[in-house]
């Protein structure tokens, strides 16, 4: 099991290096001249003497593997840079931007679970009635609204019409219900179809039958027998979609007026922020990778047959 | 009744929840209102330091005083400075002090602090687009309430300029560390700063503060940067009002929204001019009839009362009338699509779909920045619209940001629209940076250059209270004449409020925040 890890991990740490290079290739590859944006930062009217002058102070004329070797080097210090923008530290703004977020993804994640148990088993309950129909509308509706109407929709109701929640804001915790629905749930709605499928085909399994035969309810063998051989597949997708729920801040937090890791980056990508731009691309790579490493990790631990399966092949 | 024990334990447990729950839940809805003021900001207030350009201007303006303040229609008033007088050449500028003024941490405001605070920018390259700045000669202290400031050339911009928020306003020297880097906003304005964060900047009103007492004690900025969340909160009753474009841009669609939803919206004459400009450095534009049939086929109308909600006024000036010597007002003309294609013909762009001239189409392009002018995609489509009526081909290329501070200055375009300074800046910035062929255009272009235009801008900026007016007009019509730009529409300055604001005043510029006439009910 630990040389399986440890090789997981070797992958994990090419690939973030290619992150590191990626991360740094696709800002230095945006279009406009990034010392004229500095300028502009800055302020006034700037001359054609001061923006030279910026792109010799940030190495902008140098060639670009010279650029991601400071870039790097620096970043393995743990130095990300200084904000263009605002002049903070990248490294302690995305520390504190990212409580922000965690919050989020935490109640988006507890959102997501709440809807695809409870959608995937009032289908497996009733299999083929009227009310898998129904939740079977419910997950597909869900997966189809936009996470920026459904938030904007939620605001207008809770907010607005009855003003029985804050329409912004991050000022306590009923602050977080409306954002927290706004990117759990679509999540949750394509969790409950992966569920589904998966209860549905292990229901079908000689050992399914075997409890039936011994007499035990339908919602017990839901619960003792099929959930934990659902949970692996479960699991993974769950945590794909943890990684997807930070990229989806980027639309949800500015909608709700979070400072947190997407608004961040949102406004870094408006004003040209680039050691923000690249500080939130590398950490959105770095978690994708670390997410899909725990996840696999995870499963190993909980499914013996993938733990067996990885060992004869490593 | 017999009540069991688990019951009993149920219930005390039930019960102390519902008590912690609504105590949690409570608190973070109830937050005191009274006498507070709760306005949105865009993004946060930044980094507050006058000499830095990253906070926002209207919050600066809120904590560094002037020393004259710009009013309506470009008059100054005393701020800091309690009088002043002006040489005949406009070469020296005395100022005398207001008195018994001081900054939120004590400091007293004088000659000295007045002198160590321009120093701090007034020969400073970066800062070298103001006149006063490249006049710079130098500062003289006359006695502790009077300094005299001294420039090399003649500059009757200069009280203008001295009202500017950046890089000009006072801050205590104490809110500098030994190294000389800005430590915190103490200044001598109305508010100081409580709390500033990425999410909100608290300010509350400096008991010392030499001017007017307002109504209320306290404003709350709050960040929300997504307009619809902005209309939202308005609408929800979480904050009093939206406005500003540099403070929580609200659209003429948002603001017809809000006006349905039973909010007031409070407007008043915009100070900039939304202009068509032709690349000059384009040969194509050189025939005056092919830039004046652009000009007719732009229904100015149409654009003003749809596209705009009303909230513009059609023009064919460069500068609103709120602008000092913005000159007489030009006739507006009716889009003519005849006239038009009578003139394109006489210039020998011949066809109907699609004109042609020695085998070339009238093919333009128009840049356009949807990120950088929100709003300029539908005015660019219809534009293609108007043209194409008369066989003109307008091609809309939408840029980023940075990429209109690439393309635009370095002419890369056929036509782009541009957007004049307003006030406080107008009516030189704009003529300095935008048409004077030996000023940098610096990141925002140049939206006509003429070495014939030149001497004519000169003898504008530079000249005497009692020719300026005439000097300027012949600016105006120099460029009228010659159908030189194709000014489009003076956009209205617009707020939006709920019921809690009794009255509302929209100020001088779009870089102040509307607390001067804002009360509460």
């Amino acid at each position: 099991m630990l040389r399986i890890a440890l090789n997981r991990a070797m992958s994990a740490g090419v690939l973030i290096v290619l992150a590191s290079i990626f991360s740094f290739g696709i800002v230095a590859a945006f279009p406009g001249n990034v010392a004229v944006a500095i300028a502009e930062l800055r302020g006034g009217v700037v001359s054609r003497e001061v923006i030279e002058q910026i792109a010799l102070e940030y190495h902008l004329n140098d060639p670009l593997i010279f650029r991601y070797w400071y870039w790097l080097s620096d970043v393995m210090r743990g130095d990300l840079g200084v904000s263009l923008r605002t002049g903070e530290h990248v490294a302690s703004a995305l520390a504190e931007r990212l409580s922000v977020t965690a919050v989020l993804v935490a109640g988006g994640g507890i959102v997501s679970l709440l809807v695809s148990f409870l959608l995937a088993f009032s289908g497996a309950m009733w299999p083929g009635k009227a009310v898998d129909k129904f939740v079977h509308g419910v997950a597909i509706l869900n997966m189809s609204i936009p996470k920026f109407f459904l938030a904007i929709t939620l605001i207008y109701i809770f907010g607005v019409t009855y003003n029985v929640l804050p329409t912004f804001g991050f000022q306590g915790p009923l602050s977080w219900i409306l954002p927290c629905i706004s990117i759990g749930l679509l999540p949750g709605a394509l969790l409950s179809r992966v569920a589904r499928v998966s209860i549905e085909e292990t229901m079908s399994r000689p050992f399914v039958i075997t409890a039936a035969s011994k007499g035990f309810g339908r919602r017990r063998i839901l619960l003792y027998d099929a959930l934990p051989n659902v949970l692996p597949v479960l699991l993974t997708a769950f945590g794909m979609h943890l990684a997807f729920t930070v990229q989806s801040s980027v639309i949800v937090e500015p909608i709700f007026a979070w400072q947190g890791f997407g608004t961040f980056f949102v406004e870094a990508a408006r004003f040209r922020d680039l050691p923000v731009l690249q500080a939130c691309l590398l950490f959105m790579s770095v978690l994708f990778i670390l997410a899909n490493l725990i996840v696999d990790l995870c499963v190993m631990l909980v499914d013996p047959r993938q733990r067996r399966a990885a060992s004869t092949r490593g | 009744m017999e009540i069991s024990r688990r019951t009993l334990l149920e219930g005390i447990s039930a019960a102390t929840g519902c008590t912690v729950a609504v105590s949690f839940f409570g608190n973070s809805l109830a937050a005191e209102t009274d006498g507070v003021v709760r306005l949105p900001l865009y993004r946060s207030a930044g980094n507050l330091d006058p000499q830095n350009s990253l906070g926002l201007w209207a919050v600066q303006d809120m904590v560094f005083d002037p020393l004259v303040r710009y009013t309506r229609g470009g008059k100054l008033e005393p701020a800091l400075a309690e009088s002043w007088t002006s040489s005949q050449d406009n070469k020296i500028f005395t100022f005398k002090l207001r008195p018994n003024v001081f900054f939120t941490d004590g400091e007293p405001w004088n000659a000295e602090s007045m002198k160590w605070n321009l120093e701090r920018w007034i020969t400073d390259t970066d800062s070298n687009w103001l006149r006063v700045n490249a006049n710079f000669e130098r500062l003289e202290i006359v006695d502790s309430a009077t300094v005299a400031l001294h420039l090399k050339e003649s500059t009757p911009t200069a009280l203008i300029e001295l009202s500017y928020v950046r890089p000009v306003r006072f801050f205590s020297p104490k809110a500098i560390a030994d190294d000389g880097t800005y430590k915190s906003p103490i200044g001598t304005g109305p508010w100081k700063v409580e709390k500033d964060s990425s999410d909100r900047t608290e300010l509350v009103f400096n008991e010392r503060y030499w001017g007017p007492k307002p109504q209320f004690t306290r404003v709350s900025l709050r960040v929300i940067p997504d307009a619809r969340s902005r209309t939202a909160a308005l609408r929800a009753g979480e904050i009093d009002a939206i406005g500003g474009s540099f403070v929580a841009p609200l659209s003429p669609q948002e603001a017809a929204t809000l006006k349905t939803a039973g909010m007031t919206i409070v407007t008043d004459t915009g100070t900039d001019t939304t202009v068509l400009c032709f690349n000059p450095r384009r040969p194509l534009f050189e025939d005056q009839r092919l830039r004046k049939a652009i000009s007719f086929l732009i229904d100015r109308d149409a654009i003003c009362s749809v596209l705009l909600k009303g909230y513009a006024r059609p023009t064919m000036n460069l500068y609103p009338e709120v602008i000092q010597n913005s000159g007489q007002r030009y006739d507006v003309p009716k889009r003519d699509v005849e006239q038009a294609k009578r003139l394109l013909e006489e210039a020998g762009w011949h066809g109907e779909t699609l004109r042609m001239k020695d085998g070339k189409a009238l093919d333009i392009e128009l840049v356009i920045s949807e990120d950088a002018s929100p709003g300029s995609r539908a005015l660019g489509e219809v534009l293609q619209q108007s043209f194409s009526e008369a066989g003109i081909r307008m091609r809309i290329r939408n840029v980023d940001h940075a990429s209109r501070h690439d393309d635009i200055p370095a002419f890369h375009y056929d036509i782009a629209l541009f957007v004049t300074n307003g006030a406080p800046y107008d009516p030189y910035n704009t003529l300095l940076q935008g048409f004077l062929t030996t000023t940098d255009a610096g990141t925002d272009g140049k939206l006509y250059e003429s070495k014939e235009l030149d001497p004519l801008i000169m003898a504008a900026i530079s000249a005497p209270e009692e020719s300026r007016q005439s000097a300027f007009q012949s600016v105006y019509d120099w460029l009228h004449s010659r159908d030189a730009i194709a000014p489009i529409y003076h956009r209205d300055r617009f707020w939006a409020h709920n019921d809690r604001i009794a009255s509302f005043t929209i100020p001088a510029t779009e870089y102040e925040m509307p607390l001067q006439g804002l009360a509460l009910k």
